[in-house]
């Protein structure tokens, strides 16, 4: 049923009405909801103690990645099973923190173990190894999925981030 | 029966078709917080994508990403509908001192936010600030300009901009800029030349269904030229590429059946039109396939059959109102936008989950409803966001308060080690231990570095002495002295040539001291500070929890109030829709109870006639 101009005119004025209320609200709660992000990873991993990992395929032609297990110092600190729509935004780009956690100074050992596909479709295992020193403030490490184009293998390392 | 409208279903496909991945692909990542952001974006998440880029922008973290953030956040502010603070972003982008490309993607984000919104004027403007400095950018603003120009009804600006676009690409041909241009030059009646264009998209190899979509569009739109220029069998050929899976299959049957009536083979025209009446009927080619069959057994002369297809007819619109108005009166259920939700999600997700109910597919599909539904949904997150934060903060708070009590436990106790520490006094021991040992080496006192056992030693030599002394003088006391002199002289040997690295030995432990001393003194003082700055970090955790807190409770009326009206707005615009789609379906409902009564009024005649 068509409404009369003038009612038509009211209502595209309370829907413009009501979309700028959403969007202001929209912004106002990013904006809250970044600051409670903030305040619970310092409260969780101060920025001393504080340690990061994350993990990022780049092309990933020769591994089709499933699944990640983190350890640190022979303790299971994280394990992941990627759905098809993470790997999608792995592939593109992204990259997924895995874990976020607290060490102590000192030298440490990280392993990280790969589950997938690898070469010719066949069931692929991987693990890579690193020792890194934490010292006081945060620590990064990226675990990287990268192709060996001229081995036609996958390659798996891991990154320290200053 | 309305004859064949290709005129309009053309208008329909002549509107120009914009690619998703108009977007601005993202720069190569160089910061793992702008890349986190980009794993949610990728996935549609734009609640933690935005959240996480604006906390990482916050604490400095994105290295040379800077201008890349901006944009990013430009970007998902527009896919989460915030238009308005879209716009600003860029625009902060282009006050910042930006490097002619990150200025380029501003300006074509803004041209595209311009022309979503119809804003034809600030599109174009938009637009004319792009430097095309790359082939692929060019390309990019090209058919975007060409989306305009079609929008703005002057399609002979479209083909000019749109060649030009088409001309600058080398190597792989994008699809969208190839179609825009065969719609533009459709459009200035250069239907020939669009025609040629189309076919060669319309045999193009595929690899995803995005690129599918497009072929099956661009095979569409030639066989509706095809048929509008008078050449419905060259259209029969088109409109049988088309797969009969893919989202325009109901357009391509339909338009098949008038191709075949256009070229007065009736007959032919029932086998396309027969599968859409099979399927289901919720969209306007399968309606009108309804009252065409019969049309068909009409011009065949297939009365009987044509009533027969007439009642069939008018049985499934009957229907079809009644599921209408039931899905009407649904709307006004609480529980309705829950289910809506729940088949949409795969939808809007991009999935393929049945629908059970068929009229949602096209409430979906409209661009209004979806906007609206989409706003809803993400008021709905943020609600739900609300209400974790209120629980985790709640949480957080008892942890703050215990690690508080803990504190106070073990800090006393610490106090009271720390008190029993006195630096001084350790400082001073070690000298006095460095004096005595200075006196054992200038006075060379070997039996002060003796060990215990030597000393013992010692002491029962001079015992056996002591004894041996006391006993009467014979050769035998003289015997026992002897042997207690060379007794007394390999141990008082072994001593002394002991000494030199005993000597050294203390004189490291001496100085070995100064170290753990050193370190005593900073520990001491690194933890005196640690407590302070304890307290004070504790004091600010929970300063900050109670502002969040108070902020979460100011927030979630006005959250409540907004969902309120947003919710009644969705409930209108499907009540709007599903009411337009009922009033079709009486559309049809009429032509056909119509063509029924005309019938039996020509049945009965020649009844009466005999």
């Amino acid at each position: 049923m068509a409404q009369s101009p003038a009612r038509a005119a009211e209502t595209a004025s309370a829907d413009a009405d009501l979309d700028q209320a959403v969007q202001a609200l929209k912004e106002e709660l990013l904006e809250l909801n970044r600051d409670l992000f903030i305040l619970e990873e310092e409260l969780l991993a101060p920025s001393d103690t504080q340690v990061m990992v994350f993990v990022s395929v780049d092309v990933g032609s020769f591994f089709s990645l499933d699944s990640v297990q983190v350890k640190i110092d022979d303790k299971v600190v994280a394990n992941y099973l990627y759905t098809p729509r993470e790997i999608e935004a792995l592939q593109r780009g992204g990259v997924h923190r895995i874990h976020l956690g607290n060490l102590k100074s000192g030298e440490h050992e990280l392993t990280a173990f790969f589950v997938g596909k690898g070469p010719r479709d066949r069931d692929y295992r991987r693990g890579a190894t690193v020792r890194f020193a934490k010292s006081l403030g945060p620590k990064y490490l990226e675990l990287q999925i990268v192709d060996l184009e001229n081995k036609q293998q996958p390659d798996f390392r891991i990154k320290e981030w200053e | 029966m309305r004859r064949v409208r290709p005129t309009a279903l053309l208008y329909g496909l002549l509107l120009g078709m914009a690619s998703q991945a108009m977007a601005a692909a993202p720069a190569p990542v160089r910061s793992l917080e702008y890349g986190e952001a980009l794993f949610y974006f990728f996935q549609q998440d734009y609640l933690n994508a935005g959240v996480r880029l604006m906390a990482a922008q916050q604490r400095r973290r994105l290295g040379t990403h800077d201008q890349d953030a901006d944009l990013l956040l430009g970007g998902l502010q527009l896919a989460y509908g915030m238009h308005d603070v879209a716009a600003r972003t860029f625009d902060r982008v282009l006050d910042a001192a930006a490097t002619p490309a990150a200025r380029d993607r501003a300006w074509h984000a803004l041209a595209r936010l311009a022309y979503r919104r119809g804003d034809w004027q600030r599109a174009n403007q938009a637009l004319g600030r792009i430097s095309v400095s790359d082939p692929q950018q060019a390309a990019k603003t090209a058919l975007l300009s060409g989306l305009v120009a079609l929008a703005q009804q002057q399609p002979g600006r479209g083909v000019a901009v749109l060649q030009q676009g088409y001309g600058l690409q080398a190597g792989v041909r994008d699809p969208y800029l190839e179609y825009n241009l065969a719609i533009a030059l459709i459009r200035t009646g250069k239907s020939q030349e669009a025609v040629a264009l189309l076919d060669g998209l319309g045999q193009r190899q595929v690899e995803y269904e995005e690129a599918a979509t497009i072929r099956d569009h661009a095979n569409l739109a030639a066989a509706f030229a095809l048929l509008q220029s008078g050449a419905p069998q060259e259209a029969q050929r088109f409109f049988g590429r088309v797969r009969l899976t893919g989202t325009v299959s109901n357009l391509a049957l339909l338009g098949s059946g008038w191709a075949a009536v256009e070229a007065g083979s009736y007959a032919q025209a029932l086998t396309p039109w027969r599968e859409l009446m099979r399927r289901t009927p919720r969209d306007a080619p399968v309606l009108e396939a309804l009252i065409a069959v019969p049309f068909v057994h009409l011009q065949l002369d297939e009365n009987a059959r044509a009533a027969r297809v007439y009642e069939q007819a008018v049985e499934i619109y009957q229907e079809e109102r009644n599921a209408l108005t039931e899905a009407i009166a649904e709307t006004d259920d609480p529980e309705w936008l829950l289910q809506v939700g729940l088949l949409t999600r795969s939808s809007l997700s991009g999935g393929g989950a049945g629908f059970e109910h068929h009229w949602l597919p096209r409430l979906i599909a409209s661009n209004t409803f979806q906007e609206a539904w989409k706003n809803y949904r993400d008021l709905l997150q943020l609600e739900q966001s609300l209400s974790r934060w209120q629980q985790s903060l709640n949480a957080y708070q008892t942890m703050l308060t215990e690690r508080k009590a803990r504190f106070d436990l073990v800090v006393p106790q610490i106090e009271k080690r720390l008190a029993g520490l006195d630096p001084n006094e350790l400082h001073e021991r070690r000298k006095a231990l460095q004096t005595a040992l200075l006196d054992v080496i200038e006075t060379r006192a070997v039996w002060r570095l003796a060990t215990a056992a030597e000393k013992g030693i010692q002491r029962e030599i001079e015992a056996l002495a002591a004894r041996v002394e006391k006993l009467s003088p014979s050769s035998e006391k003289a015997a026992f002295a002897d042997r207690v002199r060379r007794l007394q002289g390999l141990h008082y040997w072994q001593v002394h040539a002991a000494f030199p690295q005993r000597r050294w030995q203390a004189t490291r432990a001496v100085d070995e001291l100064d170290a753990p001393l050193a370190q005593m003194g900073k520990r001491i003082g690194t933890l005196r500070g640690a407590r302070a700055f304890a307290r004070l970090r504790i004091g600010d955790l929970e300063e900050r929890i109670h502002r969040a807190q108070t902020r979460i409770v100011q927030y979630r009326p006005r959250l409540a109030q907004t969902l309120v009206r947003q919710r009644e707005r969705v409930k209108q615009l499907a009540q709007r829709e599903l009411t337009a789609q009922q009033a079709q379906i009486d559309s049809y409902l009429l032509q056909a109870r119509y063509a029924l009564a005309q019938l039996y009024d020509r049945a009965q005649d020649r009844g009466g006639a005999q």
